[in-house]
């Protein structure tokens, strides 16, 4: 028996090595190039050593963004040779997740792509350097003091504001020419071209295009819109009423745009079959292919609905969302923050201070359809044809997401309210009640 | 006998039936797959949907290569998932056999512990797994999936062993120990050879589980020549837009090793190897 | 083999799994209990909120309601996987011709990541550019395009049909690996003995799979109730609240909300309930293995 396990000892022992050994192989190049960066990162970055800035980025996984800023990168690290950046490349989908996990280690790189959805969350988890220390209060004066302000929690800059993408209608300019119509200013008038666009083109007896491609999944991008909507009908889903969190979803108001929306689908049949799993992608696709006269999106669309289909650049135009009682439009702000924890808050923002300079600003604006934060630029920016004028408009009337630091749930809250009437499922009451309820017990949870 | 024989060929062709059935249900959605792969950015959105694309192209599967480090994604998988299932596989073997042939104290708790590590919801276990491998140093290294993989699978394949060995009968133990033979020599000369099917089917399983896992991998590598296939496959499922093509074309290429791997597993799953060595 | 020295020579045979498990699974495990008892955002507040959590999520009908229809989910799904993969296994089985290619063919869906498959059957689906619709309006069978998708009953069926597709060819392997390993001298023994094909599966195959079937069917029904990815991809839970699978709820959370404590403690509600329904089945199936 002892003869045996001296085999079995020495077989585990084998098996050991052959762990360790092959951790050490695989992992050889990569763990010491690890070690070495972390090495030259703590060091203070005085005199000749290189500095490592480690970025996460959404930008990074998506194309034609990601080597467009990488490009810039290389730029600066030829201006700058002590200057290492590495950029971490994270899909927006998963970057929450990624950025919790790594702050509860302690573990934040130098710099992060952040959102005012996320913010709040992010300043709570201590995960925030102070901007305004970091840039200065002189350097701020460059930027537009509402984008500042999205950016801000209690007058407290979060991040450094890269883009905009605030929300407007897009429609197709050369199907309204033919038809003789105009831009829609308000929903009736909405609903009206709604109509004269939704019919059979090729006479087969089917209906084959449709007024609006409208994106109604459940998730932030289809509640982010339905949201802006329901603004311009003056029902905010949560807003400050005498220090009080109050909610509008289930007023008369709310009821009467909710079932105007959805009737656009359930009624008047003007948007494709599949609104329920219409998301971003597929509803960008319908424009692309010539499915959908209009719909509801950030100027990034463009980029992506020219690259489907490059005949439709000159026929796409835009102006802001209709409305009942005023327009609105959310900022939709993407930007960058700097670690608390971060060893090089200097540098790594006087590498952010480059990204958004006039001439990359002004690169990126061209690249990417995103419009630039800071007024020098915002008024050389090149993005002024038809398809962008909308967007311009539209910054003058976005509203601010609302500071409260359960917000994210209104996302789910109002898609699930649409969802449900869309489906069938519940009546607009009930939808909005329903969903009143469930605001209610967000506030008062948040509250406590 | 006789009725049995009599009644074949339609039995036979009724099984046909059931097999070509189900091979098309499987093929329909794999064939639009690769059809989707050759097809060029403006053909994968036309209406009505066509099969066979007009002017065919590789352009999908030269980007993967090109415009993203497949091929980095690719060896950190290979390296990691075949250290992981080797590993998990003899693992598992050990354990399985150890819970077949031994009756030693606190042997059910460990059977119930192992599936007890499969019930809590994977989603929340993400943050403390990256806690964990911080403590060990082992953050973005490959031997961190490695172990995380290891973990995650065997607990299933000690199970699957522990069937297969149950099934091979006791007596050929005995006789091995009558003949001299220790535990080990028994479980590696004699048990392990006769137990191949069911080692290929669990290998199979800890090596996909692995090859496709994206969530755990995603969170605890951050340099971009650590990713993994998975990760590499999911950043084509884009925020803004689905890389259809690519994504289809990175997915076929994800999957060929796992058929070629299966091809080469088949001649283990033949049965006349077992019975014939079990009657001795 | 069963003096006490042969006792402890199993030890040994488990340490390497258990070591493993316990050094990388149980600290999470425990994590995760403990989360349950704070409001917490993991980093600078921890507030003991005691049994909260566990009290606020059974005084709502929601959590409820989607365990339902998580049960209905899973009982479906795996349903499913064993019907499929056995009548699969035991074609197979047969040594008939070609079956090295069908078998090949058999097992293409598990191959693939969930979230190509998802993503493949989403796009299937899809009432504009979707294969499914296309080839229904062609044979007539439909008039108008179908968002499949879209209708609460249709989704729900959609949802399992896919997770089926995905999910039947491990039971088939795994169920043909143990049809392998029954010697075929129990089958001869039991056709002398005048078993007919029926008596011949009753009694010598059913018993012959049972080890690998019982483990099989409990971890394929837990890893389908605490399914996330395929659910996510094809309706994110949608349309209203048709296919919003507890995992669904876990994730929004943790993830959408931050709010870790809540999340947990319906975490730990799943786990007790897999653990119940490990309990039952292995009750049920009469596992020897205790």
């Amino acid at each position: 028996m002892r003869k045996h396990k001296r085999l079995l000892i020495s077989l585990l022992l084998v098996l050991a090595l052959l762990v360790t050994a092959c951790g050490n192989g695989n992992s050889g190049s990569g763990s010491s190039s690890n070690a070495a960066d972390k090495q030259s990162g703590n060091s203070s970055g005085s005199g000749e050593e290189t500095i490592t800035l480690r970025i996460i980025s959404v930008s990074q996984t998506e194309n034609p963004d990601g080597p467009a800023e990488l490009a810039m990168a290389e730029e600066y690290m030829k201006q700058n040779p002590n200057i290492k950046i590495e950029f971490i490349g994270v899909p927006m989908n998963d970057l929450y997740k990624k950025l919790t996990t790594l702050a509860t280690s302690n573990d934040l790189p130098d710099a992060f792509t952040m959102t005012p959805q996320f913010m709040r969350t992010a300043k709570d988890m201590g995960m925030l350097a102070n901007m305004n220390e970091l840039l200065g209060e002189e350097y701020l004066k460059e930027f537009y003091p509402n984008v500042l302000e999205e950016a801000s929690v209690d007058g407290e800059l979060q991040f450094l504001p890269w883009v905009a993408t605030p929300l407007a209608l897009i429609y197709r300019g050369d199907w309204f020419e033919e038809e003789g119509l105009e831009a829609p200013e308000t929903w009736d008038e909405f609903l009206e071209v709604a109509r004269k666009m939704t019919k059979d083109t090729d006479g087969d007896g089917q209906i084959d295009r449709w007024g609006y491609g409208m994106v109604g999944t459940r998730n932030g991008s289809g509640a982010d819109r339905f949201m802006a909507k329901l603004r311009t009908f003056g029902v905010a889903e949560i807003r400050e009423e005498n220090g009080q969190w109050v909610t509008d979803l289930n007023t008369d108001k709310a009821k009467e745009a909710f079932k105007f929306l959805t009737d656009l689908n359930n009624v008047h049949g003007v948007i494709p079959p599949g609104v329920t799993e219409t998301g971003f992608p597929e509803a960008a696709t319908l424009m692309a292919t010539g499915k959908v006269a209009m719909m509801i999106t950030g100027p990034n669309a463009l980029g992506n609905i020219y690259s489907q289909n490059p005949d439709l650049k000159g026929k796409i135009y835009s102006t802001p969302i209709p409305k009942a009682e005023n327009h609105a439009a959310t900022f939709g702000l993407l930007g960058y923050a700097v670690s608390a924890t971060s060893q090089h808050k200097e540098e790594v923002v006087k590498y952010l201070k480059f990204m958004v300079n006039k001439e990359n600003a002004l690169k990126w604006n061209e690249l990417s359809g995103r419009l630039p934060t800071k007024i020098e630029v915002g008024q050389d920016q090149q993005l002024t044809g038809p398809d962008y004028a909308g967007y311009v408009k539209a910054l003058e009337y976005a509203y601010l997401t609302p500071s409260f630091s359960q917000y994210s749930q209104f996302q789910d809250i109002v898609a699930e309210a649409y969802q449900l009437i869309l489906t069938g499922a519940a009546t607009v009451d009930e939808a909005a009640e329903n969903a009143a309820d469930r605001a209610m017990k967000v506030i008062n949870m948040a509250g406590n | 006998m006789a009725t049995i024989r009599k009644k074949r060929p339609l039995f036979r062709l009724f099984m046909y039936i059931i097999l070509i059935a189900a091979s098309a249900m499987v093929l329909i959605p794999v064939l639009w797959m690769i059809s989707t792969a050759f097809k060029s950015n403006e053909e994968v959105m036309v209406t009505p949907p066509v099969w066979i694309p007009e002017n065919p192209t590789f352009d999908a599967f030269a980007r993967i290569w090109k415009d993203y480090p497949f091929g980095d994604y690719f060896l950190n998988s290979v390296i990691i998932v075949i250290a992981a299932t080797l590993i998990s596989i003899i693992f598992s073997a050990l354990a399985g056999y150890g819970a077949s042939r031994f009756r030693f104290r606190g042997r059910g708790s460990f059977l119930t512990f192992l599936l007890i590590t499969q019930m809590f919801p994977s989603i929340m276990l993400l943050i403390p797994f990256y806690q964990v491998l911080k403590t060990l140093g082992l953050i973005d290294t490959h031997m961190g999936l490695i172990i995380v993989y290891i973990s995650f699978t065997v607990p299933f394949c000690t199970w699957m062993m522990l069937g297969f060995f149950d099934s091979i009968p006791k007596e050929l133990d005995e006789a091995a120990l009558i003949d001299g033979c220790g535990p080990v020599r028994t479980f590696v000369q004699i048990i392990f050879p006769l137990s191949l099917p069911g080692i290929a089917a669990t290998a199979i399983y800890a090596f996909l589980q692995s090859w496709n896992e994206y969530m755990f991998a995603l969170i605890l590598t951050t340099r971009e020549e650590m990713k993994t296939l998975p990760v590499g496959i999911g950043q084509l499922n884009g925020y803004y837009k689905v890389a259809w093509n690519d994504m289809m074309a990175a997915s076929i290429i994800s999957s060929m090793p796992l058929i070629i791997m299966f091809l080469f597993m088949q001649k283990y799953f033949i049965s006349s190897l077992t019975a014939g060595a079990v009657k001795q | 083999m069963f003096t006490n020295k042969g006792k402890r020579v199993g030890y040994w045979f488990i340490m390497p799994a258990v070591i493993t498990l316990i050094l990388l699974v149980t600290y999470p495990l425990l994590y995760g209990v403990y989360l349950s008892f704070f409001n917490t955002n993991l980093i600078n507040r921890w507030d003991f909120v005691g049994l909260e959590h566990y009290i606020s999520i059974f005084s709502d009908t929601k959590f409820l309601k989607s365990i339902w229809l998580t049960l209905q989910y899973t009982f479906w799904v795996v349903v499913g996987h064993f019907v499929v993969g056995m009548i699969l296994a035991l074609t197979l089985n047969l040594n008939l011709k070609g079956q090295t290619f069908f078998r090949v063919i058999l097992i293409l869906p598990w191959l693939f990541p969930e979230v190509v498959v998802a993503l493949l059957w989403k796009w299937l689906f899809n009432p504009m550019y979707g294969l499914i619709n296309a080839a229904l309006l062609n044979l007539g069978w439909i008039d108008q395009p179908v968002s499949w998708l879209g209708q609460e009953k249709i989704a729900f069926a959609a949802v399992i049909i896919v997770s089926i597709w995905k999910g039947f060819p491990m039971v088939m392997m795994l169920l043909l690996a143990g049809l392998q390993n029954i010697s075929k001298d129990l089958y001869e023994a039991a056709s002398i003995d005048g078993a007919t094909r029926f008596k011949a599966f009753r009694y010598v195959t059913i018993p012959g799979l049972m080890p690998v079937l019982s483990v099989t069917l409990i971890l394929d029904t837990v890893w389908w109730f605490k399914h996330f990815n395929m659910v996510w991809i094809l309706t994110a839970g949608g349309p209203g609240n048709a296919t919003n699978v507890v995992s669904i709820d876990i994730f929004k959370q943790a993830f959408e909300y931050f709010q870790f404590g809540p999340a947990s403690a319906m975490a730990v509600m799943v786990f007790f309930i897999c653990f119940l329904i490990g309990y039952v089945y292995r009750r049920l199936l009469g596992n020897g293995n205790d």
